[in-house]
């Protein structure tokens, strides 16, 4: 698609570049002279002398335009204005928009057809391949691979090396190592990394992706190191995931002086890639000390979805009083699912100055702790004016346990607040 | 007096003249800057692969809101399609916006839906909510019904905030046809930026007028058979694949189209919700929205995806065409008086500086200047005092302009997503805008004079938006 659209510019380009006057000699010779002629009637309003067959397509086209102007009206007034003096700016424009709509048409339906014919090789191709990994996944022996005609191709290479990936990313065990197989004999590994090394950026990303997964992992990949940290999001991420995958023993060692932003979908997808190819844990404690407080933030994270215990709390507890809004509440978050035990009164002591979501981060630590308590329900209550938070509170108490069920139907009774008897009227009966 | 008509005629060209300069220049600059950002866009993708949100634990949690009212006939099938969305964390808020059909009684029948106490937490003010209902059947566990007094449209929106619990909602118009993998779409964004806080995303709208649709989804995409509706292909492609795409590459969007959009509910709730005395509710919000980040100090974003994430059926005939086009043009008015304050104020950034003062000239300015400017020339006209050739020159420059701005337009959406399989198609398209100027653009114009006069009189109802439905 994009040869197409540089062989449009290069067109119009070409169209630009002609000489002077080619267009009157080359298209219509015949009628050449009698232009001519009509030119050197309106010497007088050019004001030029027989240089008029030097002149290009517009400006002929701004002379013919001009006699038809003044032949209409005289009036020096129209010859003032300045959307007379702009004719040959509105000629121009005109000739390039004559030309935008005709490569236009051109393009979309060169494209249209382009896109159809290489859908239906496309599909063929892909079919006939599917055929055969589907013969030699459930039939064939490990080591007897198939053969698949074409494969010299790039686009068949291509084609094979995109369902390999598809296929990795839904198969596991031996089927796996099968995958893994094929992709060696049949010498994939050297094209995808041509690719990476000669590729421009979406391509190198797409080809890093494929890296990052199993049946990809073998051979090395040169500079995938250097990638980690390239100045381009999408070629940083995707290495990220590569390295990863190549290197499981050393998993997150670009992370050491990382000067970058991970934001939340880097981090998914390198929380992903490392389940999907099953890396052991590497050292997450040691992140915590990251200049940068986006590492910080996924090393906690990973700390809580690991379930990596801490050797100290304080090695965690350090953290809630970071400047920064969202490592302490990603802090909160792992101490309570850590259920680091003994921070209630820290947690108290913090809660009024804390942001609602860290406070039903603390809520959810007392009610896993069982300690909610219809007197916490109340001093709490005292303390806080959003109704939000005491929603919250109340939907806690119910889901702590059978007693504390028994708590908010006590509350239900007591209470005069026509809004708390809302809440837990709404928490009884949506209970599931 | 000869001297006078010369130098009063000469300023009134010069200044058509400086206009339809700066208005088609920022047409120019805006489609060099959404083809570069359609480009980008489209390259940045080819290796994303938005289904590992599915099952990530950092997926945001997302209520859709969607409205109903009067929708008896599709209400069923449409809550079914945004129950079978590709996303994990999720539900769908429908709030019957009192309804006088059944719409209520075929949901509640079709998804085992029964009244409960349901605790609102009333942080935007709305209409009286009835009841509120959720289905007995599991399968159906992420649905709950609102049931209100009609309040408009706006209204239901802010009774389906407050009965969201989920720091994302993602707003839309029931009766059109979402692609499944539109939440995926809308919330990659809001996980990819760090450096502004990112507060509403949008994506493009499709005309869905002549499509073959079964059970709410699409099945067959195809070019509207009539004639309205297939200029609005091309007028929704220039709106959004032209307009919004450029101005959120330069952060000076003013609106999230009402039929989709994905929100930061702290920001909406913040900001105060829908605003209920506007028709131009969605235009109202984001404005709001982006003043009150300013006027907080947060650095934020409101972007556009090229995605075509919705489809909808548009008006197909003219009277129904001219009331939409009236009521968007009030609702422009009132979002652009209410916030005269951003008008090249620095203070708001690129939405005082760039993002106002084009709605406010090329939006707002640019009909009441097109029937000036044909006054004008009649007058003129009248007077003798027209130089044809010299006319028909800039008009067929003016006809080329518009036929290539359209011309783009079709070739951005053909080479980004290419909504349509047949070459066919895409000749009736190009036939279509070749005849727009002519048969449809007057009637634009006209509508949207018609649409300053109503606001001038103070007229702010919706109007009556019958739809045909879709076959």
């Amino acid at each position: 698609m994009r040869r197409i659209l540089w062989l449009a510019i290069i067109f119009t380009l070409l169209i630009y570049a002609r000489p002077a006057n080619s267009w009157i000699y080359a298209s219509d010779k015949g009628k050449m002279t009698s232009d001519t002629a009509c030119m050197e009637d309106d010497l007088e309003f050019t004001g030029q002398t027989e240089d008029v067959r030097k002149m290009g397509l517009l400006e002929d086209m701004s002379d013919v335009v001009y006699r038809y102007i003044n032949r209409y009206s005289d009036n020096s007034s129209v010859k003032r204005s300045l959307f007379y003096r702009l004719v040959p700016f509105f000629l121009a424009l005109m000739v390039l928009f004559v030309l935008s709509i005709v490569s236009i048409m051109i393009v979309v339906f060169t494209v249209k057809k382009l896109r159809y014919n290489r859908s239906r090789k496309r599909s063929r191709i892909w079919n006939n391949y599917r055929d055969i990994l589907v013969e030699y996944l459930n039939h064939n022996n490990e080591h007897d691979v198939p053969g698949f005609p074409g494969l010299d191709h790039q686009l068949h290479k291509k084609i094979l090396i995109r369902q390999l990936y598809e296929l990795a990313n839904a198969i596991y065990g031996k089927k796996q190592l099968k995958l893994q197989e094929l992709y060696e004999r049949k010498n994939l590994h050297p094209y995808l990394t041509r690719k990476i090394r000669t590729g421009w950026w979406p391509i190198k990303a797409v080809y890093l992706k494929y890296l990052s997964i199993r049946p990809f992992r073998e051979g090395s990949v040169k500079d995938i190191a250097r990638l980690t940290k390239s100045r381009n999001h999408q070629v940083r991420l995707y290495s990220q995931l590569a390295f990863i995958s190549h290197h499981p023993d050393q998993a997150f060692a670009f992370l050491d002086g990382y000067d970058y932003t991970l934001s939340e979908w880097d981090q998914m997808n390198l929380y992903e890639a490392m389940i999907h190819n099953s890396i052991p844990i590497p050292d997450l404690y040691q992140y915590l000390h990251s200049d940068n407080v986006s590492v910080v933030i996924f090393a906690l994270r990973l700390i809580r979805w690991y379930y990596v215990k801490a050797r100290e709390p304080e090695e965690l507890l350090y953290f809630i009083h970071h400047p920064n809004h969202q490592v302490r509440l990603e802090a909160y978050k792992t101490i309570v699912d850590l259920n680091i035990r003994g921070v209630e009164d820290i947690f108290r002591y913090h809660y009024l100055k804390e942001s609602v979501a860290v406070k039903k981060v603390m809520i959810d630590y007392f009610e896993r702790n069982k300690k909610l308590s219809k007197e916490l329900y109340q001093e709490i209550l005292e303390l806080e004016g959003d109704k939000e938070m005491v929603f919250y509170l109340l939907q806690s108490l119910h889901n702590q346990s059978f007693n504390s069920q028994e708590e908010l139907h006590a509350i239900l009774e007591e209470t005069d607040d026509p809004a708390i008897q809302a809440m837990c009227r709404h928490i009884i009966e949506n209970a599931y | 007096m000869g001297n006078f008509f010369e130098g009063f005629t000469t300023v009134i060209d010069n200044f058509i003249l400086f206009y339809s300069i700066a208005i088609t220049g920022s047409y120019l600059i805006l489609g060099v800057i959404s083809g570069y950002n359609l480009n980008r866009y489209m390259r940045r993708n080819r290796a994303t692969d938005y289904h590992k949100i599915i099952n990530s634990p950092l997926a945001p949690e997302i209520s859709v809101i969607a409205p109903c009212y009067n929708e008896s006939g599709s209400i069923v099938a449409n809550i079914r399609a945004l129950l079978n969305l590709h996303y994990n964390n999720y539900d769908v808020i429908i709030v019957n916006d009192g309804s006088t059909d059944d719409s209520l009684q075929r949901a509640i029948e079709a998804y085992e839906l029964e009244q409960v106490s349901f605790y609102i937490n009333e942080k935007l003010s709305t209409e009286q909510v009835r009841a509120v209902y959720r289905s007995t059947n599991k399968a159906y566990h992420n649905l709950t019904m609102v049931d209100k007094e009609n309040g408009g449209k706006s209204d239901a929106l802010n009774a389906g905030l407050n009965v969201s619990d989920n720091s994302y909602v993602v707003c839309l118009d029931v009766d059109s046809i979402i692609e499944h993998d539109a939440l995926l779409k809308l919330a990659q964004p809001f996980l990819d930026h760090h450096k502004k806080r990112l507060i509403a995303v949008g994506g493009v709208v499709h005309v869905a007028n002549s499509c073959k649709i079964e059970k709410g989804r699409l099945i067959e995409r195809r070019v509207p058979g009539k004639f309205f509706p297939r200029i609005q292909v091309i007028e929704y492609a220039r709106a959004f694949l032209i307009g919004r795409i450029s101005w959120s590459r330069m952060n000076g969007l003013l609106i999230i189209s009402g039929a989709i959009g994905m929100f930061d509910r702290e920001a909406v709730i913040g900001s105060g919700g829908y605003l209920t005395e506007t028709v131009g509710e969605d235009m109202e919000l984001v404005v709001r929205m982006r003043r009150y980040m300013y006027e907080k100090g947060v650095r934020h974003k409101v972007i556009y995806l090229p995605d075509p994430l919705l489809w909808t059926e548009v008006p197909d005939n003219r009277k129904i065409l001219g009331r939409q086009r009236n009521r968007w043009m009030r609702g422009t008015m009132d979002t652009l008086f209410v916030h005269k304050k951003l008008f090249f104020n620095p203070k708001y950034g690129s939405l005082g500086m760039l993002g106002y003062p084009y709605w406010f000239f090329f939006e707002w300015l640019a009909p009441i200047v097109e029937i000036f400017g044909f006054l004008y020339f009649l007058t003129m006209a009248m007077l003798g005092a027209i130089n044809w050739p010299l006319f028909f020159t800039i008009l067929l420059f003016i006809y080329l302009f518009a036929l290539a701005f359209s011309f783009f337009s079709i070739l951005y959406d053909e080479l980004t997503f290419h909504p349509y399989q047949s070459p066919r198609e895409n000749m009736r398209l190009f036939l279509s805008a070749m005849a727009e100027p002519f048969l449809y653009h007057p009637l634009v114009v006209y509508w949207s004079i018609r649409g300053n006069i109503s606001y001038l009189r103070g007229n702010r109802a919706w109007g009556s938006m019958k739809r045909a439905g879709f076959t």
